[in-house]
């Protein structure tokens, strides 16, 4: 559908998010590279040292461990939920994701004060372990999302030919894991590079990481320079780990959206309600005990510490819901920009704004729009918008890219051949069919930034009052039932606007479906 | 016209919306931008009241001490060159001496600093302080016996309260201030000594002062320093704690107080001005001493009964520019130190 017009224009919004975006990062890290015309090795030399090398070394045990045990567990709750016949199956599955909503320092918070209650020893509290379990909760969700989706785009007939010939073991092993091995493979990565980007947790639990370093360049230092460095070793750290990858990574499905072209084979358990019972399980432990410590915290000392925090929080609410609904909005149609244009360059740049820690983009985009002439981006929202497309712009395309990859190619040259144009066939087969992709970006962007702090709080425009950014500075100093009650409230929020995407996508989408 | 309606039309409306939605924030109005690192539940009521009191209005950019303050200065440093702010409040004045180094900032005597004590104003007024903290040490009185009770900071390396304090990580916020006051006082090889005790003494080394407070009233640790505010809001929460003052018989308690300056080429500097006499004012350190404790630096402010006097505290006396300069000296032995 391509038309050397249509692809001039495509590249022509490339090159305004290169300059908007890229520059900004670009300037930043030359800057910090370069003194004058000379290689500033100094603000590498100290990345030598034993005690930052041993951070190194905490940050890749804990990001790869959880990567690991995320996508582990994570399989095993996709398996159930796409492949067991359960009740309430969109509910399990919504609430699977609750963790994903709250802030990950305060499920530390949580689960430390459950473990200090139960009695855990606190060499176990204050750790390395502690901080993989608490952040393996937090992205297993991720994981069984990106999974499952997989897991359902495999063909009932290839697991059927297979049962024929073999246990279901064997074709679970031999045939559906190398199958989804694509998914295993992004879900991994993309956990990888949000725990080794992880600082609240770490240092919550008393835990040196290579976070913590360019935190203390910043703030105790004040080194851009060297800190900026510091991140870019980080981000270098991310690459050689996810070289290897790469090919799972860019070129091949992030989320899978199937049942396009076929059925999916449910696995016929013996006693189904065991498989329900693991999950019931794992829900209770790992999504309803640190909520219910939250809930409990906030009803300690008052029962009107849910309503106060409403209060306080209201002023977050319409700016948090409009300027995450723009941002989310504009990260879809550039993520189907990106998508269309299926370039490898394009995919590993995207990969290196997600992989910069958020710290470094928010002051890139300071550097760089803080001027008298570019006040009209920087002193208002915009810079908001564009700090939440620098970090989750990544995510949107691959999701995006995976809804037309399920595209198959003759659809469109069909409509070529009976003289469709680009536009129309955009229009009438690509939209239709990515309608799921594009929503899934839509609503992801949403989630991630109405979470998103690290790089908000740096460039936010006076006056302007996110739900993130409001609940972490209330925070600091509001007794504990304040603090649960205000994520209670945000979780609530949250869930609010899932809540309404959900019937928008229920009948907008429906609808356009049956007009196509 | 069909392809129009449907689809651009649409997208150019929500574009729309959305430049409206982002130009809308930009009206400038009579108003004063404020930049705090004081916490936004104390901060923000005060603001409120000079936003009634003057019709001015207040944009604020809040951070909070438990993050080291990074949003907020760091902010200030990278724009430098096309100030956003016009007004800086500082929880202590070693950040405001940071701006101070960095030509960030620009000196203004406000009438509202008559009547405090020329120690906690900077020689170029750069920052003038106002409502002061001070560092103490908070105890689990259901753990420690009244006669156990420290009586001065060095005490702390002895060996009966070994593994049981904490301090918030001194490379960082008050906790570093109250380190460097140390240096100056004591001198650097005592200082360090000290440290070295400590650590052999197995000092647990906190996130923040809000996670020393948590610590010690939960009862994980029987005490730790930390900040009045800190100390009376675990009070407030009906924790079993009590905080004292240390070095009353020696060289003194360190005392923090707030400081406000002015940003050089702010956008409003006439109003950032206005901001900084009502900051300084009797009334706002009135605010502040109800709503967190802090000590007014005008005699004859009014205060809760738990309050404690300025005059009734043997303060460290010490110049807070040097104590400033000396943090900057010490952050690379510590960042040693705490990774130790």
């Amino acid at each position: 559908m391509k038309t050397p017009k249509t692809k001039y224009f495509l590249w022509l919004i490339v090159a305004i998010f290169a300059v908007t975006i890229l520059l900004p990062l670009l300037m930043l890290i030359f800057e910090a590279l370069f003194t004058e015309t000379n290689f500033a090795f100094d603000n590498f030399l100290t990345i030598f040292q034993g005690e930052v090398l041993k951070s190194i070394a905490n940050s890749l045990i804990i990001s790869l461990s959880t990567g690991l045990l995320s996508v582990i567990i994570g399989t095993g709750l996709a398996f159930i939920l796409t492949k067991i016949k359960l009740p309430l199956k969109n509910i399990l599955r919504l609430i699977l994701l609750l963790p994903l909503f709250l802030p990950p320092y305060i499920t530390s918070v949580a689960w430390t004060d459950f473990w200090l209650f139960a009695g855990f020893p606190k060499s176990f509290i204050y750790g390395i372990p502690s901080v993989i379990f608490i952040l393996t909760t937090v992205y297993i969700p991720l994981s069984a999302f990106i999974i499952s989706g997989s897991l359902e785009n495999v063909s009932a007939s290839i697991e059927e030919a297979g049962e024929m010939m073999s246990s279901y073991k064997t074709v679970f092993f031999k045939i559906i894991l190398p199958l989804i091995r694509p998914a295993l493979f992004s879900s991994f990565i993309l956990i990888f590079i949000l725990s080794v980007s992880e600082f609240a947790v770490p240092s919550y639990l008393s835990v040196n990481v290579f976070t913590t370093e360019i935190f203390t360049q910043f703030t105790a230092f004040y080194n851009y320079s060297s800190a900026i460095a510091h991140a870019l070793v980080l981000t270098l750290i991310c690459f050689i780990i996810i070289f290897p990858g790469k090919h799972y990574l860019l070129q091949t499905p992030f989320v899978s959206f199937g049942k396009k072209s076929h059925k999916i084979k449910y696995y016929s358990a013996e006693k189904p309600f065991i498989y329900f019972l693991v999950y019931l399980t794992y829900i209770i432990l790992f999504v309803f005990l640190p909520v219910m410590m939250l809930i409990i915290q906030s009803t300690e000392g008052s029962n009107f510490a849910l309503m106060q925090s409403i209060k306080q929080l209201l002023p977050a609410f319409s700016d948090t819901f409009l300027l995450t609904i723009s941002s989310a909005v504009f990260i879809t149609i550039l993520g189907l920009i990106f998508a269309l244009l299926r370039n490898k360059i394009l995919d590993y740049i995207l990969l290196f704004t997600f992989a910069v820690p958020a710290v470094v983009t928010g002051i890139a985009l300071i550097k760089f729009y803080n001027t008298p002439a570019l006040n009209f981006i920087y002193g208002t929202s915009a810079v908001i918008i564009f700090a939440f497309i620098s970090r989750f712009i990544f995510i949107s395309e691959k999701i995006i890219a995976t809804g037309l990859e399920q595209i198959p190619p003759s659809y469109l040259e069909a409509a070529s051949v009976m003289g469709a144009s680009p536009f129309y066939s955009f229009k009438k087969i690509l939209l239709p069919l990515t309608s799921e992709a594009l929503f899934t970006a839509f609503f992801t962007a949403i989630i991630f930034s109405i979470g998103e702090l690290s790089a908000v709080i740096m460039v936010y425009p006076p006056g302007i009052s996110l739900l993130s950014v409001r609940i972490f500075t209330l925070s600091a100093n509001a007794p504990q039932n304040m603090v649960s009650a205000m994520c209670l409230t945000a979780l609530l929020f949250t869930l609010i606007i899932i809540f309404i995407m959900l019937i928008i996508k229920n009948t907008v989408f429906k609808k356009q479906w049956k007009q196509s | 016209m069909n392809r129009f309606r449907k689809i651009i039309f649409p997208f150019f409306i929500s574009f729309f919306a959305v430049l409206v939605f982002v130009s809308c924030n930009q009206t400038k109005q009579n108003e004063v931008v404020v930049y705090t690192s004081i916490d936004q539940v104390f901060s923000e009521p005060v603001l409120k009241t000079f936003e009634k009191k003057t019709g001015i209005t207040v944009k604020a950019v809040f951070d909070t001490e438990e993050a080291k303050s990074t949003g907020v200065l760091n902010r200030l440093i990278a724009e430098k060159s096309n100030p956003q702010c016009d007004v800086f409040w500082s929880g202590d004045p070693m950040r405001a001496g940071v701006l101070k180094q960095k030509g960030i900032t620009e000196a203004y005597q406000s009438s509202e600093s008559k009547g405090i004590n020329p120690c906690f104003i900077d020689k170029d007024y750069n920052w003038t302080g106002f409502s002061a903290r001070a560092r103490v040490l908070l105890i689990n009185t259901q753990l420690v016996k009244e006669q156990d009770y420290p009586k001065s900071i060095l005490d702390l390396t002895n060996e009966k309260y070994k593994g049981k304090f904490a301090i918030a990580n001194p490379l960082f916020g008050t906790a570093s201030f109250h380190i460097a006051a140390l240096f100056t006082e004591l001198g650097d090889k005592k200082a360090k000594q000290f440290l070295e005790d400590l650590k052999k003494n197995d000092v647990i080394i906190a996130v923040s002062n809000g996670d020393v407070k948590k610590k010690v009233s939960s009862g994980e640790i029987e005490m730790g320093l930390t900040d009045t505010d800190d100390a009376n809001e675990a009070i407030k929460e009906g924790a079993p704690v009590k905080m004292i003052f240390l070095d009353q018989n020696g060289f003194g308690n360190l005392i923090v107080p707030n400081t406000v300056s002015l940003i050089k080429n702010s956008p409003d500097n006439a109003n950032g001005k206005k901001l900084i006499d009502f900051l300084l004012s009797p009334e706002t350190e009135k605010m502040l001493a109800v709503s967190c404790a802090q000590m007014p630096l005008h005699k004859k402010v009014t205060t809760p009964a738990n309050i404690p006097s300025l005059d009734k505290i043997v303060p460290m006396n010490i110049d807070y520019d040097k104590a400033a300069k000396k943090d900057e000296q010490i952050k690379e032995y510590l960042k040693e130190w705490v990774t130790k």
